[in-house]
């Protein structure tokens, strides 16, 4: 971890915790697969407990990445906005239907 | 007197038209109902209009679509060993479908989440069927939905019979390790999970250990391996396989600037149970899904934005192609002289192992197939 810096507060509390020998606590956090997709947000990682795993926006797939959640930029993820882009199942033609995604009323 | 015009004209008509009124009748049977011809190879996708397309590979042409029954989210699939049943993972990962492929009927589900237990449960791609079709394996994630906080719950390894119709319980459940994105089934009826590492599952037995160390590896001046694992495919070389990028160091100061990068494989045989861990090619372009040629396991191919074709034993490229565009899910014909490209709008790309030439593409109806799973399977 001495190579890394931490950037936002959640990076240096997992930097705290490795000092603290609290690591495994954080890590139970990591529960990932999916940040959304179990309900576990925060810790913006993929698989692997790293980054590269995750959707880069040079790799900018709207339905690619927007459908497993591992997307660490603003687009919502059908695994919680599954009505996102249900009217819009061709990327190439339908992309000017996409639009912000709203809280859902019950 | 409007009746008896009616009836004149009508009579004319037929006269004149040379009409009989004992025409055939034309055919009606409906495309869902389409039976799949036996000892044939189909390629299966589902779109984001949540069909099912089934592609004949000897046509290579659209054969049928099935319209699906649950929710769409970016598809798993896994086929029955038979072929007459496509497993497909729905509802925003939270079930599994089954759809009989003689005529689309949805004739299985299971759904991991609970409105009563207030448990909320996914699988990332984590689902397979046993060797003779009879029992569904999955690994799902639940949360605890209390009313100020949720709590993260130990994933959970289920067993299902394929036979207990919609909305199906498990038969069987244990705790499963964290991180599962893939199972495979071995001959011997093993289940292989990926995760954090590979692990080797006995369903009956519940008995779950790891089969090879991953992200805690002990390879000498090696990085922990990165991978991504969510296409189940490889079932057409017999093989479990996940590609990870990993940097070799020089030495033991591990200085990332004179570090060698690397793609290799972590395989499995799934005849023999046999894991192999090893390099295959320096990294010089990004891959999504790999698969060995079904009658020579040192053949690699590779795909996401080109095509390539590696000698894993030499570790080297022996060519490589541009592609239109990425596709994500390489699949194999089931003998081989085939090789798929899926997993990218609504194509399915047809390529020559041999010689890496492009033979055909294949243009599916409207309906992006995102990054789902393209299965090649034979009817039976």
């Amino acid at each position: 971890m001495g190579l890394f810096k931490p950037l936002n507060p959640k990076a240096d509390l997992l930097n705290k915790s490795i000092k603290e020998g609290t690591q495994k606590e954080v890590m139970a956090m990591q529960s990932i697969v999916g940040c959304t997709s179990t309900f576990d947000p925060g810790w913006e990682v993929d698989a692997f407990g790293g980054v590269a795993g995750l959707c880069q926006p040079m790799e900018a797939d709207l339905y690619g990445c927007s459908d497993p959640c591992w997307w660490p930029t603003q687009i919502p993820d059908i695994m919680s906005n599954s009505k996102w882009s249900q009217n819009s199942p061709s990327a190439m033609k339908d992309w000017k239907q996409l639009t912000s995604t709203y809280p859902i009323e019950e | 007197m409007n009746k008896i015009l009616i009836l004149t004209i009508t009579l004319f008509g037929i006269v004149f038209s040379g009409c009989s009124t004992k025409q055939p009748m034309p055919n009606t049977t409906k495309m869902e109902d389409l039976s799949l011809k036996k000892d044939r190879d189909y390629i299966a996708v589902v779109s984001k209009k949540n069909e099912l397309h089934i592609v004949d590979s000897k046509t290579q042409k659209l054969y049928k679509t099935c319209k699906l029954a649950g929710h769409y989210s970016t598809a798993g699939l896994i086929m029955s060993p038979d072929g007459n049943t496509a497993y497909v993972l729905q509802d925003a990962w939270g079930a599994v479908y089954g759809y009989d492929m003689n005529t689309c009927e949805n004739t299985f589900s299971a759904k991991f989440s609970s409105k009563e237990k207030k448990i909320k449960a996914r699988s990332v791609m984590s689902f397979n069927i046993n060797n003779d079709g009879k029992e569904l394996y999955t690994v799902s994630n639940p949360v605890k939905l209390h009313s100020d906080s949720y709590e993260v719950m130990d994933p959970i390894f289920s067993i299902y019979k394929t036979d207990a119709g919609v909305n199906a319980s498990p038969i069987k459940s244990f705790k499963a390790p964290r991180q599962i994105t893939m199972l495979s089934t071995a001959k011997d009826g093993t289940i292989f999970a990926i995760g954090a590492n590979l692990y080797k599952i006995d369903p009956h037995a519940g008995k779950i250990e790891i089969a090879a160390d991953l992200r805690h590896w002990k390879r000498e001046n090696y990085s922990v391996p990165d991978m991504l694992a969510l296409w189940p495919v490889g079932k057409n070389s017999n093989e479990f396989l996940i590609m990870y990028i990993a940097a070799k160091f020089k030495d033991a100061s591990q200085n990332p600037d004179t570090a060698d990068y690397v793609w290799g494989a972590v395989r499995t045989d799934l005849e023999t149970n046999n894991i192999e861990i090893s390099d295959f090619a320096p990294l010089e372009t990004v891959m999504f899904t790999g698969m060995t040629h079904p009658n020579d396991s040192n053949l690699l191919y590779g795909v996401l934005t080109d095509l390539t074709k590696f000698d894993r034993k030499e570790q080297k490229v022996i060519k490589r192609v541009d592609l239109d565009h990425s596709y994500y899910c390489i699949n194999f014909s089931t003998d081989g002289s085939k090789l798929y490209l899926g997993a990218a709008l609504n194509k399915i790309a047809i390529y020559d192992p041999e010689t890496l030439e492009k033979l055909n593409t294949i243009v599916l109806p409207e309906g992006d197939v995102g990054i789902g799973t393209m299965q090649v399977f034979r009817s039976k």
